[in-house]
């Protein structure tokens, strides 16, 4: 049943449809300014965006039973962007909402729920404004994590949109799924939580550098748990400025004696004549080279640190003798 | 990056006698020793890390036989076995008769890409061997079983090496020798001249001299005011010990605290002062051995023994912004009034308190 006049609802048509590629543009030119504003804040996202299809907007008009039809439909321009996490789509908003300013004139958070016992769809969706010569036109932006995007594209393809009705049990079906969206979207929240803590702890930030070189000397792999807790035990030995630099001092140690260091894994690395031999353990693990580097540079720091952790002494005389250095009591 | 690069590449050993042995004959070998790869390294591991820590600097005394015999193999490295085998013989003739037995080993080795020739004597050292067996019963027990040719053990301190470098035309024969069976870093007398025809290379005054003038310089750029006047003492402690050597190293474990340490030895290694120790002679600082002077800059001097600051006559402290609190607790002998003193008069008899900005 219509609610507005079939005048109204033809003219409304009509209008789409000479105006439809200005739309598509639009939905473009959002959907682009809106993954830059995320690229500039460090957010990695997909983004997308198209005018809506004429039968789309046909039928919206009638199931919904707008009124008026041209300003009811506030979706003729769509944009979404699809990111990895729900607090990626919070910092999205955040990042948008900076980038468009006065062009962002309506936000609806879907998340807040309204219903303790509702489950369903949860993205934020932004209302801009675009300005095209001298006419205004708006488009929706959709801000969605990739678990809600899954579930929102098969909700609407069977849920809103079935030739056949289904079955509430089926409905259902499709419903239990939220639950597991969420569940999805906390638990990937949980993890980069984890992750970005870790990464932020001196044996993460210093081991991917250490790696990098140590496979091109040693050409071999090396163990990230004893790796871990070597670093732990002379992390002390490293203060901040040399945690934020290593990339760089590593570098220039390697560079300045590669030669030295190739023979050095040549002789005492995992594939030399001795790596069976406990005492050269080291030299199976990437960190030798920090020991190495800090023997060069803070050798009382290092020998200090090994003994407070309880490392064995035996295993950094070794790598010391093997280098030429001498160990300080 | 390796202070010590040395890699051993052909070795002979010989056995010599010694004190209780039951002949005086050498056990000599025809041929080298074969060492694969691993034995090899673990080897010349040991020696690197020995040679970073206490090598001295050496030259030969002209017309002494080592140095002729080391030559030798200089020029004709095929000659190795036949000259290590006269080296062993050497040994056996200038070494004490107390001399425990051992292995000579002689070897043609690199030294930082120079071509080098190693003379070691290892001594052998006692060690326990346990097996797991099972007894005809089934009962499990470990055999143990006492070894007594052990050699060059992980921390193995029997043991002499020198290690000779290629030298120049006509120039005298150089190069590094370690004694770990000496007291604090010294060298073995008879092996150094008797054996090696070596003497030190290195004027120990001059060392000293630089060590101290190098460590002075450092403390006095250290911003706290206490830690100068410590480590001042400690430095003239050091001078003054019955020690007879000097290493930056053993200083610096001895008497900085752990976080000063790696920038004191960078610092002075920076001002020319040797990374490995070195014999102490004070004969060019002895002068400067006798009191620590501390001037502030307000103009105040305080001169005292190094002994005052140590049984806390004099103590120095740490205040905010750089000043420091120097306290004299001693009974006021005499005061004159002269020159800068006229300050001092201000005290009373009792134990008297002053803070100046150093």
């Amino acid at each position: 049943m219509l609610n507005c006049s079939p005048e109204a609802l033809e003219q409304a048509l009509a209008r789409f449809a000479r105006e439809h590629d200005v739309y598509e543009s639009i939905a473009e030119t959002v959907a682009d300014e809106a993954r830059r504003a995320c690229d500039a804040a460090g957010i990695s996202c997909r983004a997308s965006g198209r005018a809506k299809d004429a039968r789309s907007f046909h039928k919206k008009v009638i199931e919904k039973r707008y009124a008026d039809p041209w300003n009811d439909v506030t979706d003729k321009a769509g944009a979404r962007l699809i990111l990895p996490s729900a607090s990626d789509v919070d910092r999205a908003v955040d990042a948008i909402r900076s980038a468009f300013g006065p062009q962002v004139i309506r936000v609806e958070d879907k998340r807040n729920i309204l219903s303790p016992s509702t489950l369903g769809y949860s993205g934020v969706h932004l209302q801009i404004s675009v300005s095209r010569a001298s006419d205004t036109y708006e488009c929706e932006l959709q801000l969605r994590t990739g678990a809600q995007d899954l579930w929102s594209t098969m909700s609407h393809e069977y849920l809103y949109k079935p030739v056949v009705d289904l079955p509430p049990m089926i409905q259902h079906a499709a419903y239990r799924l939220v639950g597991i969206m969420e569940l999805f979207d906390e638990e990937t929240e949980r993890i980069i939580r984890y992750a970005e803590e870790a990464a932020g702890t001196t044996a993460a930030r210093l081991i991917p550098s250490l790696e990098g070189h140590y496979l091109t000397l040693a050409h071999s792999p090396s163990s990230r748990q004893v790796g871990r807790m070597i670093i732990d035990a002379i992390s002390t030995t490293f203060e901040q400025a040399d945690i934020d630099d290593y990339a760089d001092i590593l570098d220039a140690f390697v560079i300045r004696h590669r030669t030295d260091l190739e023979k050095l894994y040549s002789d005492y690395g995992p594939h030399s004549a001795v790596a069976y031999l406990p005492t050269y353990v080291l030299f199976g693990q990437a960190e030798s080279l920090a020991i190495l580097e800090r023997l060069s540079t803070k050798r009382h720091a290092l020998a200090a640190a090994w003994s407070t952790a309880g490392m064995p002494r035996a295993y950094l005389e070794a790598v010391a003798s093997a280098a030429g250095y001498d160990l300080p009591d | 990056m390796a202070p010590v690069a040395l890699v051993i590449n052909e070795l002979v050993l010989h056995g010599v006698p010694g004190y209780g042995s039951l002949t005086r004959d050498v056990e000599l070998s025809d041929q080298p020793s074969e060492l694969n790869d691993g034995q090899r390294q673990y080897i010349q591991g040991r020696l690197r890390g020995a040679l970073a820590r206490r090598a001295r600097p050496i030259i030969d005394e002209s017309g002494q036989p080592l140095p002729a015999a080391i030559r030798r193999i200089f020029d004709d490295p095929a000659s190795l076995v036949p000259v290590s085998r006269e080296i062993a013989e050497l040994l056996v003739q200038v070494q004490p008769k107390i001399s425990p037995a051992g292995i000579v080993v002689v070897a043609h080795a690199t030294l930082d890409g120079t071509q080098a020739v190693v003379v070691a004597k290892l001594e052998h050292e006692l060690g326990v061997r346990a097996q797991q067996t099972t007894l005809p019963n089934g009962d499990k027990t470990f055999d143990v079983e006492l070894i007594k040719d052990l050699l060059f053990t992980q921390q193995s301190q029997v043991f002499k090496v020198a290690v000779f470098t290629l030298p120049q035309d006509d120039e005298p024969l150089t190069g590094q020798m370690v004694d770990n069976q000496a007291s604090n870093y010294g060298v073995a007398q008879f092996f150094l001249h008797e054996f090696l025809g070596c003497v030190l290379a290195e004027r120990s005054d001059i060392l000293t001299e630089g060590f101290y003038a190098a460590t002075e310089k450092w403390i006095n750029k250290l911003a706290d005011a206490g830690k100068r006047a410590r480590y001042t003492v400690a430095l003239i402690s050091e001078m003054q010990s019955q020690g007879q050597d000097l290493s930056t190293g053993a200083f610096a474990v001895r008497s900085l605290d752990l976080e000063d340490r790696d920038d004191f030895e960078a610092f002075v290694q920076a001002q020319g002062t040797p990374s490995r120790a070195f014999d102490k002679d004070t004969a060019l600082v002895a002068n400067r051995l006798n009191q620590v002077r501390m001037d502030t800059v307000s103009g105040v001097a305080v001169i005292a023994q190094a002994d005052s600051y140590e049984d806390g006559t004099v103590t120095v402290s740490a205040e905010e912004s750089g000043v420091a609190r120097i306290t004299v607790v001693d009974k006021i002998r005499h005061v004159s009034g002269r020159g800068r003193m006229e300050r001092v008069q201000q005290g009373s008899l009792s134990p008297a308190d002053a803070s100046a900005q150093l």
